[in-house]
């Protein structure tokens, strides 16, 4: 997918700007918000970086990857401790599809950006 | 997988950034093949090669 990376930062802050919008605007609903949050957040880990390596490729593919087992996990526990809870109002908390998406695209990311961070970090430049 | 390419950088007194820029890649990643945690792939590593006119068992040498 073809994307400038400068405007990474504008999907970041449409996507800080939905979670806002949701605490924030009465007539808000997370439905709708989460799709923003969740669109955001993929076109910005898909779309391409300012220089776009194989190195580049193969962080997203093992992120993506840690990403997926790690949510199925956390989903898995968060839907176990939902069905457990037998208090009236959170019967019905479970996750939608958008959720399980921006949940594993925050954890890719933060996966993508560490690992970038320290392939830069470890040595000196000279 | 060791490489000696920060030796050879190194005796052309090349940075990290020149030479990411003349391989089309980015620093961090030159930064990752010279630290050994990254391999780079056969077309990298031919480019890397031809860079330095050196075959590329002499930049690269399996650890076993």
């Amino acid at each position: 997918m073809k994307n400038n990376h400068e405007l990474k930062p504008l999907y970041l802050t449409l996507a800080a700007s939905s979670v806002a919008g949701y605490f924030y605007v009465p007539k808000a609903n997370w439905p709708a918000c989460s799709l923003v949050i969740a669109a955001c957040l993929l076109v910005t880990f898909l779309g391409r970086e300012k220089i776009e390596d194989e190195r580049v490729e193969h962080l997203k593919l093992k992120a993506i990857k840690a990403a997926f087992a790690a949510s199925f996990i956390l989903v898995f526990l968060y839907t176990w401790l939902i069905a457990t809870i037998r208090q009236e109002g959170w019967r019905n908390q479970f996750l939608s599809a958008f959720d399980l998406i921006i949940l594993v695209m925050l954890i890719a990311l933060g996966l993508f950006h560490y690992w970038r961070w320290q392939d830069g970090w470890t040595g000196v430049a000279k | 997988m060791k490489n000696r390419l920060k030796e050879l950088r190194a005796a052309r007194e090349w940075s990290q950034g020149e030479l990411a820029e003349r391989l089309a890649v980015s620093r961090q990643t030159i930064n990752a093949i010279e630290t050994e945690k990254y391999d780079p792939s056969l077309p990298l590593a031919f480019k890397i090669a031809k860079l330095f006119k050196c075959p590329i068992e002499e930049i690269f040498t399996d650890h076993g």
